[in-house]
């Protein structure tokens, strides 16, 4: 739908001259909440969950509390049992937790007192085969869009996110597909993102398959900013907090825009 | 049911059906000028302005009155008012053919002038004289029903240049937008910044906030009423208009004079044009157009045939890559007729429909998107003039629905396997009686059943919460869940003297279908959805309550009015719904309740060389669902407290009239973040309350000169050149968050604004 959302905009803007312009805003400033992201793919360790807080809208990216002397678990349904070990300021490490798909991890964290808890499994990954160009003529001039080609699983309810990196950075735009339209296809969708790819840009696209709930985290962040009421997005830890835990499949292909 | 029917009028009759000494004077009211039926006119006994009738749709009245001499009066608004005497020994039939009051300009009118808002017990109604719009500075100067009505207190827009409208707290979707009695249901062009309502085509259009006679029905907060003329029956004649943005040309004339006419109307943008001539935007495409026709037939003195369409569509394409095209088309067949000289009906058939299609190729890959909504509509409407206190309007309504939703179709993306289309059946029966007991009373009540009922073809989910419970296959010709709805009507006016009234009205409106929208405002791709088992239908409670005060020889004319509104099954959406790609929709959905006031003035003035009005809106809108905002009541995003326009047309010279409008009102609710984090190697923002915050408040100024060239009565010509948002104030559209590009340490707010001076210039011409 993205697609379409950008057509609408590009159709407004040859309509209308529209204007736009940074502003002052006066945004209230809700109490710090805890933010939570944990990881664990299918590629060698250690994994990182990261815990940190919010705060206020005008102050420093760069300020976010960092959440140190936290107890930090993650079991699998193996029964082993990883004490996650602080190795930056609010950066907690695995030491012998191994992810792959088929797994169940859970995710416990005590940060004085306060109590999360969080499932995630590790899907069977689709086949990523290559990496590619779709060329698209917006307007007059033609743009290129990174191409995942990959083989979509054929029974129903695969998800993916997808991770964009331009020359080593990642967009800003956030991709989530699932295969509820064109279950079992090989996919040919390009990625849209928010940095027009140049001549000799290095492109590398991470596909991750992902369980429901992060679909679901990762596609209501793509459309906050799409003119729908924002919200944020339903995590899938359980206690009073941000963020998600995710268990993933992780592959990695790269190309250079001719 | 007939019987009961009968039952029910003889007994608002109160008996005087039976006397002897009267008889019945019945006939049609028409302008002069082109034989176009007059609606609403009011026809009483020259001296009693209380004992009378007014013309119905068709502009056909009757009247029964005692024996002997009458004097009999007619009088309409921009009509010259017009008496005839009449020797009452039978039942007779009196047409009449009234003059405008334009094509006299050299005769100063002293006749009275029109006192509706006085004596009419309707509430919360304004019908729009195309002609009277004509002058009101518009957006690309095309001038528009739908962008004027939203400077009416109580209706507003639904963004800017936007023909989606609010009315009194509702939805957009809850308007009931018909054109001659067919639903519209995506009245907007060009991703809403025109209407679909060409208006040389139109006769005039009629806006009842939410306390609608019983003979409407079908959306909880408004009804407008849109009317296409019928074709000059008199003489054939031409009308256009050249704009920047689109041409309209409109022939009608008599097929066989005085029985038969025809109009055929059609309207077309031409920004493609300019598009094929930019190298940058040659492969795109971007334009509209319209049609509109009707014709007339007079099969005898008794009966009258009508058939009337409409056709428009819009299309915007990028190269082979993206395209979409989208439209409404309506078809109305009527027959009017006089089964007696008291009873007059109309029936109707009526087609309407509406979709969309996108077409998407990437690689090579090719795929469309599609939804569609198509109804036959079968309708039949009495008017039973009673006696000149009771006019009883009764009929019924059924319509068969075949809604649609968005699927996907193509070669390897399809899922048009579960997404087969769902059909219903939606019906009324109504009752209404227009009283006027007393010379000081006025009132107008009325009962309508409505029903939805499914129809089978469909598979259908029960959910509870996030939870499915509950599934099953609905087999063709099988009936599913029914619904019936009671909605009972009630508007009274008191007349306190000559020149003030009071009004006071309940309404209970109930809606069996559903806009899912994946935006703020209309888009082609909004999607209808009917009742279902976890979708009930919308009810609404309306209470209004109004004063009415004329001055200066009804010249100036105050109106206040004040209502309260609640509203049950409202539909909403799960934070992150994503309501095009999920296998149920209903999976998707919230439910919850709603609840509006207000208080609306108007003050007109409606006489002179400054002519105009000033409206403004005091109001508060809410909703409570579960499932947001931890269940609490929040505003609405339509939630806006003040909303004044002010309107104003200045007749310079004979030739010269120049005109200007300003608007302002408090910015819409809107979330916006309360702090925000870090997630995915990305800054997110984090929002706590819904609709927490407030875009800034809305202004501009629009100005707009007319110029008339030589009437002579060939050929009349007319230059419109304008200006909208004078001083070029940039008004917040849209307001986003981001990392400043030029340092990702800070965060920014970035307000996007659409049209800044937009000029606009017309030639307009009639002969």
């Amino acid at each position: 739908m993205k697609k379409i959302f950008l057509a609408f905009c590009l159709a407004s803007s040859i309509l209308v001259i529209s204007c736009e312009k940074v502003i002052d805003i006066d945004l209230n400033t809700a109490p710090n909440k805890v933010v939570i992201e944990g990881i664990i793919n299918d590629q060698p360790g250690p994994y990182f969950v990261k815990l940190t807080k919010t705060v206020g809208f005008s102050q420093p990216n760069n300020s976010l509390p960092l959440i140190s002397g936290a107890l930090v678990i993650i079991r699998d349904n193996t029964g082993v049992i990883d004490t996650l070990s602080e190795t930056q300021p609010g950066i907690y490490a695995t030491s012998k937790i191994v992810g792959a798909s088929g797994k169940t991890y859970e995710l416990d964290i005590d940060i004085q007192g306060q109590k999360f808890f969080a499932l995630s499994s590790m899907p069977v990954p689709s086949s990523y085969d290559s990496l590619g160009l779709t060329k698209i003529p917006f307007g007059g001039a033609e743009q290129f869009f990174a191409t995942p080609f990959f083989r979509d699983a054929p029974s129903l309810g695969d998800n993916y996110r997808f991770v964009t990196k331009i020359n080593g950075k990642q967009d800003k735009i956030n991709t989530a597909w699932n295969d509820v339209i064109g279950n079992g296809i090989t996919s040919n969708q390009p990625i849209f993102t928010d940095t027009e790819l140049k001549k000799g840009d290095t492109v590398e696209v991470e596909m991750q398959c992902i369980d429901v709930n992060i679909y679901n985290y990762f596609f209501t962040l793509s459309n906050v900013d799409q003119g729908v009421t924002p919200s944020n997005p339903p995590t899938n830890i359980k206690g009073d907090c941000l963020g998600y835990f995710s268990a993933h499949t992780s592959r990695k292909k790269t190309t250079i825009v001719p | 049911m007939k019987h009961t029917f009968l039952f029910i009028i003889c007994f608002l009759a109160g008996g005087s059906i039976l006397a002897q000494s009267q008889y019945t004077i019945s006939g049609t009211i028409k302008d002069s000028r082109n034989g176009e039926a007059l609606i609403g006119v009011a026809v009483t006994i020259a001296d009693k302005s209380n004992v009378g009738t007014r013309t119905n749709d068709y502009g056909f009245y009757s009247i029964t009155l005692e024996k002997g001499p009458q004097r009999l009066r007619a009088k309409y608004i921009g009509f010259k008012e017009e008496f005839k005497e009449i020797t009452l020994d039978g039942d007779k039939t009196v047409n009449w053919e009234l003059e405008s009051k334009q094509s006299l300009k050299e005769v100063n009118i002293k006749a009275k002038r029109k006192d509706d808002n006085i004596t009419k017990a309707q509430m919360g109604t304004e019908t729009i004289n195309i002609k009277e719009i004509a002058k009101v500075p518009v957006l690309f100067g095309e001038k528009d029903v739908l962008k004027t009505i939203q400077l009416l207190p109580g209706v507003k827009s639904a963004g800017e240049g936007n023909a989606g409208f609010n009315v009194r707290g509702g939805s957009t979707d809850q308007n009931l937008i018909l054109l001659d009695e067919a639903p519209v249901y995506n009245a907007s062009h060009l991703l809403g910044f025109f209407s679909t309502f060409n208006s040389d085509a139109i006769k005039d259009a009629t806006i009842i906030k939410g306390n609608s006679p019983a003979n409407y029905g079908g959306r909880l907060s408004s009804v407008l009423d849109v009317r296409m003329k019928e074709g000059n029956n008199k003489k054939f004649a031409v009308n256009g208009g050249i704009g920047l943005i689109s041409s309209r040309l409109t022939v009608e004339g008599p097929i066989q004079e005085e029985k038969s006419s025809f109009m055929l109307s059609g309207r077309r943008t031409y920004v493609d044009v300019f598009l094929q001539m930019s190298e940058e935007f040659k492969k795109n495409s971007l334009y509209f157009y319209d049609f509109n026709a009707k014709a007339n037939y007079k099969i005898n003195e008794k009966n009258r045939i009508y058939l009337s369409g409409y056709f428009g569509r819009d299309v915007l394409g990028f190269g082979d890559i993206f395209g979409i095209d989208w439209g409404n088309a309506t078809g109305t067949l009527r027959w009017n007729s006089l089964i007696s000289k008291k009873l007059f009906s109309n029936t109707s058939l009526i087609y309407s429909d509406y979709d969309y299609n996108i077409k998407i190729t990437s690689g090579s890959t090719k795929f469309n998107i599609n939804s569609n909504i198509t109804d036959l509509n079968f309708k039949e409407d009495f008017t039973y003039f009673v006696n000149p206190k009771n006019t009883v309007k009764f009929g019924l309504n059924a319509i068969h629905h075949n809604l649609t939703p968005t699927r996907f179709q193509g070669d390897s993306i399809d899922n048009t396997a579960f997404k087969k289309g769902r059909k219903s059946l939606e019906s009324g029966l109504y009752l209404t009686n227009t009283m006027t007991p007393s010379a000081k009373w006025s009132l107008d009540y009325g009962l309508r059943l409505s029903t939805f009922t499914i129809l089978g073809g469909e598979k259908y989910n029960r959910f509870e919460g996030d939870k499915r419970i509950d599934s099953f296959d609905l087999t063709n010709q099988r009936f599913g869940k029914t619904y019936l709805s009671p909605e009972p009507r009630f508007t009274a006016n008191y007349i306190i003297n000559d020149s003030s009234s009071v009004k006071i009205g309940y309404a209970r409106n109930t809606q069996h279908l559903h806009l899912l929208s994946n935006s703020t405002s209309t888009s082609p791709t909004d999607q209808w959805i009917g009742n279902s088992y976890n979708i009930r239908p919308e009810i609404s409670d309306q209470i209004s309550v109004g004063y009415s005060r004329n001055f200066d020889d009804n010249n100036y004319e105050l109106n206040v009015e004040g209502y309260y509104k609640n509203m049950q099954n409202q539909v909403d959406y799960k934070n992150g719904a994503d309501i095009n790609t999920a296998v149920d929709v209903e999976s998707e959905l919230l439910y919850g309740d709603g609840r509006a006031y207000g208080l609306e003035l108007t003050f007109k003035k409606k006489m002179g060389k400054l002519t105009g009005w000033i409206g403004y809106t005091l109001s508060r809108t809410e909703r409570k669902i579960d499932g947001i905002n931890n269940g609490e009541w929040y505003v609405a995003r339509q939630d806006r407290t003040h909303d004044l326009s002010i309107v104003g047309i200045y007749q310079l010279t004979e030739r010269w009239s120049l005109s200007a409008l300003f608007v302002y009102n408090t910015g819409n609710a809107v979330t916006f973040p309360s702090g925000k984090y870090n997630v995915g190697g990305q800054t997110q923002f984090y929002y706590t309350e819904r609709n927490g915050y407030r875009m800034p408040a809305y202004h501009r100024v629009d100005v707009s000169a007319t110029w008339e060239g030589k009437t002579n009565k060939k050929f009349q010509s007319s230059w419109n050149i304008g200006l909208y948002n004078i001083y070029g104030r940039e008004n917040a559209y849209l307001i986003q968050f981001r990392d400043n590009p030029s340092n990702a340490n800070e965060t920014q707010a970035l307000q996007y604004a659409l049209f800044k001076f937009v000029p606009s210039i017309t030639y307009n011409f009639k002969f």
